[in-house]
């Protein structure tokens, strides 16, 4: 079955016919985690790097923010039986929308992904593998039944 | 020139140091006393010295980033974090500026004492570092 | 099979930031040896069985490629895998280095960029990450 994904959201699974998608990566990163033996996944879909800037939106909703929303995917697929050390990560997004690079004053796609990485490095995670930045926009997808990760970006499909 | 040596510590930061720095208007000083300096001297085809200076505040940040541990962070460390940050700014930096064929060779990272830190660098890049100032001077012999 | 390492660079800072990429990569890791220049590394690779060394070039006493010429130069060392891990920007001097048998990695990197070079150059498969000391938020 097909389980949307929408901002500041994640969703776990843990059946082979689910397919967890999420549309519309602009500057908000697209994360999934996949347990190959446990057949544990989840995605999420982040829009802020810090959640020091607004600690009451952070309570409120921790998955807006990487510092916040990457601890709950992580714990979440525990919880579902995943293990930290087969969990395979992959990222899509961080994009800048602008025209030109250069005006993106505030550049929250990079800084999304300079956060994340710092995150997962403190916390002894590399990346599989990720499609970020440049100034278009992602939809990302995860099939339960085998971990492949699948980008859609102008509506051409590629595996990531 | 400037240019080479804003993208050298851009890069720098946000690759090792996990950090988001930003270009800093002139004006507005590094305090000297609260800082910490380290240069790394350079020969090739010109010969001189880099000198990168950051806000102590920011080095058990970036040490602790770098390393991905905040624990086990004694000076020793410290000064290996700001040392290899230079050392990394300076290796890409020069061939960029030099021509991507030039061969340099650079010197261990020395600390600098404030009184050390000679005028009219021959390019400045100024850099906003989360809270923190880090400057990066390229002087020319 | 876990694989012994040994890591040559001046800096500390950057001998545990390798230590820990490829602790954490999924790789096998049995010992790891740290040595400050080449000098240190030709006697710790004289006294120990190393599968892989991780080389910086610029360093004092003796630089990152005279330690690669002596290890190409003697029998028992001259097929050790090696990966450069090095500043160096000047395309001449990387065409030199990759002549001499070794994969290039370029400071500052990504920890996936030195992981990917060190599984190509090994030849081992992708594993799991074996780590788990250390604190955690997840």
């Amino acid at each position: 079955m097909k389980q949307v994904i929408g901002i500041a959201d994640m969703k776990i699974s843990t059946k082979a016919d689910d397919v967890l998608i999420t549309y519309a990566l602009g500057s908000c990163l697209g994360i999934t985690v996949y347990d190959p033996v446990a057949r544990v996944g989840g995605l999420i879909h982040i829009m802020l790097p810090v959640s020091t800037v607004n600690p009451a939106k952070a309570a409120a909703n921790p998955l807006m923010f990487v510092d916040t929303g990457v601890p709950e995917l992580f714990k979440a697929c525990y919880k579902a039986g995943a293990k930290k050390e087969r969990m395979v990560l992959k990222v899509a997004g961080g994009a800048s929308l602008q025209k030109n690079e250069d005006t993106d004053q505030f550049q929250i796609g990079k800084r999304n992904f300079i956060m994340l990485r710092k995150l997962l490095w403190k916390n002894n995670v590399l990346i599989k593998s990720f499609d970020v930045g440049e100034n278009f926009s992602r939809t990302m997808s995860l099939d339960m039944a085998t971990g492949e990760v699948v980008l859609k970006i102008n509506n051409k499909e590629t595996i990531l | 020139m400037e240019q080479a040596l804003y993208q050298a510590a851009i890069l720098t930061f946000e690759e090792l140091g996990f950090m988001f720095p930003v270009e800093r208007l002139p004006e507005n000083d590094i305090e000297t006393d609260d800082s910490v300096r380290v240069s790394v001297k350079f020969n090739g085809k010109f010969s001189g010295q880099m000198v990168l200076q950051i806000d102590n505040a920011i080095l058990p940040i970036l040490a602790s980033n770098m390393l991905g541990d905040d624990e086990h962070l004694g000076d020793e460390i410290l000064f290996d974090v700001i040392g290899e940050l230079a050392n990394v700014i300076c290796g890409n930096a020069l061939p960029a500026i030099a021509g991507k064929q030039e061969i340099f060779h650079l010197e261990a990272p020395q600390l600098l004492e404030k009184s050390n830190l000679t005028k009219n660098p021959a390019a400045i890049a100024r850099l906003d570092v989360e809270e923190s100032k880090a400057d990066v001077l390229l002087y020319i012999n | 099979m876990s694989l012994n390492v040994l890591i040559v660079d001046d800096s500390a800072a950057m001998r545990s930031i390798i230590q820990k990429t490829l602790q954490i990569s999924g790789l096998e890791i049995g010992n790891v040896y740290q040595a400050k220049n080449g000098e240190e590394a030709l006697e710790m690779l004289e006294e120990n069985w190393v599968d892989l060394a991780l080389v910086d070039i610029n360093m004092p006493v003796m630089d990152g490629e005279t330690l690669i010429n002596r290890i190409r130069e003697n029998p028992d060392l001259s097929e050790l895998p090696i990966v450069v891990v090095s500043t160096e920007s000047s395309e001449a001097r990387i065409i030199q280095l990759r002549a001499k048998d070794v994969e290039f990695i370029h400071k500052p990197f990504a920890p996936e960029i030195l992981r990917e070079a060190v599984f190509q150059i090994t030849g081992v498969e992708h594993g799991t990450s074996t780590l788990s000391s250390g604190n955690f938020d997840f």
